[in-house]
């Protein structure tokens, strides 16, 4: 049976990032997003009754040329409280978590009203130049067998590891990285790694990335993002063995 | 003119600056590693901010771009856009590096200059218009060292933090 959402699901968080072109500043040789104090007024305004609580995430007053595709402005459901809209010069995106991730209903209707938001913000047409749909999974190695980290690796994941030499020690870390370019999406990244959560416990991280670089205006990134959700959930199903995919439906 | 503000952050995602240690038989890493595990989650930490002192000082070096010639009344030369923009990258690069920024101005031949001062300790780090630099080690008023960045940015960092 199809299942919307996993019940006991491994989101972190996902997140939407789309960056559009900024304009060549003649007189400082900068990169700036000229409409950008104009449009977060009307940005804000449309979406403070469902994301009231602001916060500024860069403190003092750099001068925004500075921080050109860097989100400057959080909009919070609630203090604390997931989704989150994140703006900046030349860049919008849209985070949330386990709690209220589903794709067809909450995730990517938020996203695409968010976009259009944006789009209504500004006057001229916003040309997407960067786009990523990124997902983060986390599970704590405790609620699992756990003997050493190739192993979980390779028991859980359809993916192994190992040294073609004597270990120097007991493994402490490691982060593997993967890019693969596709022909319709973009680049896709699939990351493993180890780490530690906020309770210093032990956690096993993967995350699936879709990124797109072909401008597109807001249509044609609507597209785009149904294509990579449908290779990131593809993959996520892909890279999890039976047991700890089942481990998510039953745990 | 040549850009000014058009790195990306992403060029400093990594920045490891090595120093030898007192005995020159390990290295001491000093380092800030922006491990983009998420950029622009609202999960995991903010890595993409700078201490304050960083930040006032790239506000400072962002509002020379503003001075012209005979600034100071006395005939200087405005800070080039050479200049503002290397110690703009020093900044950014080294943001996380333990080193006692202190103040930074506009040279009087188009120059930015960059001090350091801790206790004893000052250091002078000149970003000149030609690309070049220069950096000036002082301990009670006493030049010890006057060479440029390139060569030395392993010593700037071992005298502040012996």
């Amino acid at each position: 049976m199809y299942m919307k959402k996993l019940p006991n699901a491994p989101l972190q968080e996902v997140i939407f990032e789309g960056k559009w072109e900024l304009s060549l500043d003649q007189q400082t040789s900068a990169f700036i997003d000229p409409e950008f104090q104009f449009a977060l007024g009307k940005f804000q305004h449309v979406i403070s009754s469902r994301f009231p609580y602001h916060k500024s995430k860069i403190p003092g007053d750099i001068p925004l040329q500075f921080l050109g595709h860097q989100p400057i402005h959080q909009f919070w459901t609630g203090e604390g409280v997931w989704p989150v809209i994140q703006l900046g010069p030349g860049v919008i995106t849209v985070n949330d978590t386990e709690k209220n991730y589903e794709w067809d209903d909450v995730f990517f209707p938020l996203v695409k009203e968010t976009l259009f938001n944006v789009k209504n913000a500004y006057v001229n047409d916003l040309s997407f130049i960067s786009y990523t749909l990124r997902y983060i999974d986390v599970v704590k190695i405790k609620d699992y067998e756990f003997s050493n980290w190739f192993d979980f690796v390779k028991d859980n994941i359809n993916f192994q590891f190992s040294n073609g030499y004597p270990l120097p020690g007991t493994l402490h870390n490691f982060k593997i990285e993967q890019s693969f370019r596709t022909e319709d999406a973009g680049l896709i990244e699939i990351g493993f790694s180890n780490g530690q959560d906020n309770q210093k416990e032990d956690i096993f991280i993967w995350q699936t990335a879709v990124t797109g670089r072909k401008p597109l205006f807001i249509e044609g990134l609507m597209e785009w993002l149904v294509l990579a959700h449908s290779h990131c959930s593809r993959i996520f199903k892909e890279t999890c063995k039976e047991d700890f995919y089942a481990s998510f439906v039953n745990r | 003119m040549q850009a000014l503000l058009t790195d990306e952050l992403n060029q400093y995602s990594t920045n490891t600056v090595m120093q030898l240690a007192e005995d020159k038989s390990s290295l001491i890493w000093h380092f800030r590693i922006r491990n983009l595990i998420a950029p622009n989650s609202t999960v995991f930490p903010d890595l993409l901010s700078f201490p304050p002192v960083i930040i006032s000082f790239i506000q400072k070096l962002d509002s020379y771009i503003n001075l012209n010639d005979n600034w100071d009344s006395y005939g200087a030369v405005a800070p080039s856009v050479i200049s503002i923009r290397n110690a703009r990258r020093f900044l950014i690069n080294n943001a996380n590096v333990s080193l006692p920024y202190y103040f930074i101005s506009p040279g009087v031949n188009g120059e930015v200059m960059i001090e350091l001062s801790k206790g004893r300790k000052a250091a002078e780090i000149y970003f000149n218009s030609d690309k070049s630099t220069e950096l000036l080690l002082f301990e009670n008023n006493n030049c010890l060292l006057e060479s440029n960045l390139k060569d030395s940015i392993k010593e700037l960092i071992k005298f502040f933090n012996d």
